[in-house]
């Protein structure tokens, strides 16, 4: 009894200690400035697409899991469950193998995720909490609040702070505004996630990382095939 | 006006009515069930071809089609079989994967990385690789144990429909059905069918049999 009370406040310890906050900030001051740079919203850079298909791959543990990732906007709206959030669109994320058969299905909207189909070693409380926080963030279903600025040095990004719904976020622009290369978010202390953006061609990432240092999970996504 | 209405009703009543009968004629026309000697020739031609079929080639397009999503995801591929347990299926687009089983061990090449492993280790590989080869090589037709199987016939093909019945099979799997050439009963299509209402279709064309082909092909490098 007293050695799982002691691994439960070691896991905590250590699980606060996973930072998704970029390193060497400094606040800028020039905000409004910033501001105007970066248009609104912010979140939807890149995810104005509505087919994306990827190859994938899902690292976790000593799973190693391939195949295709589609993220498909659909034509459905819903009224967002808080008020004030408006109308947010309906996210379908299916990931197969390369023979086709289906490791999750996927609905997400801005307050839940619906697993249609998982295979079972996936389908656990814990992990569907995990990706939604991911494809929450990989989506950028809520618009950012409470935007603070920052510069980050040596590279002299430009890095934006805020709450979107109940995750607070960081996102890494270039240093000129225009260039999404990271976001990183968590609404919980075990949901942290970094997404980096890497590979631009035509204003789009084509290689696309999701890093939750908390379960050691890696979802690689290298894009396919996009549809507007 | 009314009149105008009235006579499109009646169109489309009758629309429907031509509709409602011709589709399950046509539905019917185009897959009956087979009776038993039917299906008894169809297994032993299919065994009659496997036996004497000592490499396979062709090329192979796949779709997987989505519940609520319209878009298909299309891939292409080729596909070799040499006897007795050597495979190699290649998808060439939209990317670059390769999964080559050679006797009971499994290569796979994603965009250059390889991983190497028993067949008896990866439940879903042990499992494509039942129904592949056993398609190609008839033992599906007579897998009583892990297959129910449901006969059927139309103007261009035999088609069997396989409903697993192995309970871990049953959890990704409904049905499994395959689509024999009717004229050398050669598999033409296999149709797998999830639980969630995904289905992936793979239809095979150009094929060759017994050309030459080398060891080496399923070897990855």
């Amino acid at each position: 009894m007293k050695n799982s009370w002691f691994i439960s406040i070691f896991v905590l310890l250590f699980a606060g200690c996973v930072s998704v906050k970029p390193a060497k900030l400094t606040r800028d001051p020039s905000q409004i400035t910033r501001n105007n740079v970066i248009h609104q919203p912010l979140q939807v850079i890149p995810f104005s697409s509505r087919f994306l298909l990827f190859k994938a791959s899902l690292d976790i543990k000593k799973h190693h899991l391939t195949g295709l990732l589609v993220i498909k906007r659909m034509d459905s709206l819903i009224e967002a469950g808080n008020p004030g959030r408006g109308i947010r669109p309906v996210y379908r994320i299916v990931f197969a193998n390369e023979i086709g058969m289906t490791f999750f299905d996927l609905e997400l909207t801005c307050d839940s995720l619906k697993v249609i189909s998982c295979f079972e070693s996936l389908n656990k409380k814990a992990l569907m909490k995990i990706f939604r926080t991911d494809f929450l963030l990989l989506t950028g279903m809520d618009t950012m609040t409470e935007k603070r600025f920052y510069t980050q040095s040596p590279t002299n990004n430009l890095v934006v702070f805020g709450k979107a719904g109940k995750l607070k976020s960081w996102q890494t622009f270039s240093p000129s505004g225009d260039t999404l290369i990271k976001t990183s978010g968590k609404s919980t202390i075990a949901d942290p996630v970094i997404i980096s953006y890497l590979k631009y061609e035509k204003g789009f990432p084509t290689r696309i990382t999701v890093e939750n240092p908390f379960i050691s999970m890696k979802l690689t996504m290298r894009l396919l095939n996009r549809k507007p | 006006m009314y009149s105008i209405q009235i006579k499109g009703h009646a169109l489309c009543i009758i629309s429907a009515i031509l509709i409602a009968l011709l589709i399950p004629r046509q539905s019917l026309s185009q897959n009956k069930p087979m009776n038993a000697m039917s299906v008894e020739t169809l297994k032993l031609q299919v065994t009659a071809l496997s036996r004497n079929s000592q490499t396979i080639s062709s090329d192979f397009v796949q779709e997987k089609m989505m519940t609520m999503i319209t878009e298909k995801i299309i891939t292409r591929g080729k596909f070799f079989f040499k006897k007795e347990k050597m495979l190699r299926w290649e998808y060439t687009e939209p990317f670059s994967y390769l999964i080559i089983i050679n006797n009971d061990q499994i290569s796979v090449k994603d965009e250059n990385k390889v991983n190497h492993f028993n067949v008896q280790s990866n439940k879903i590989y042990l499992e494509i690789n039942k129904i592949i080869l056993g398609s190609i090589q008839g033992t599906l037709l007579n897998d009583e144990k892990n297959f129910k199987s449901i006969f059927m016939e139309n103007e261009s093909s035999f088609i069997v429909l396989l409903k697993p019945l192995a309970p871990k099979l049953k959890e990704s799997l409904t049905d499994v059905v395959i689509h024999f050439d009717r004229r050398d009963f050669t598999v033409s299509q296999i149709e797998m069918l999830e639980p969630g209402g995904d289905r992936t279709r793979i239809t095979f064309s150009g094929k060759k049999f017994n050309q030459p082909m080398a060891d080496e092909k399923f070897l990855v490098h």
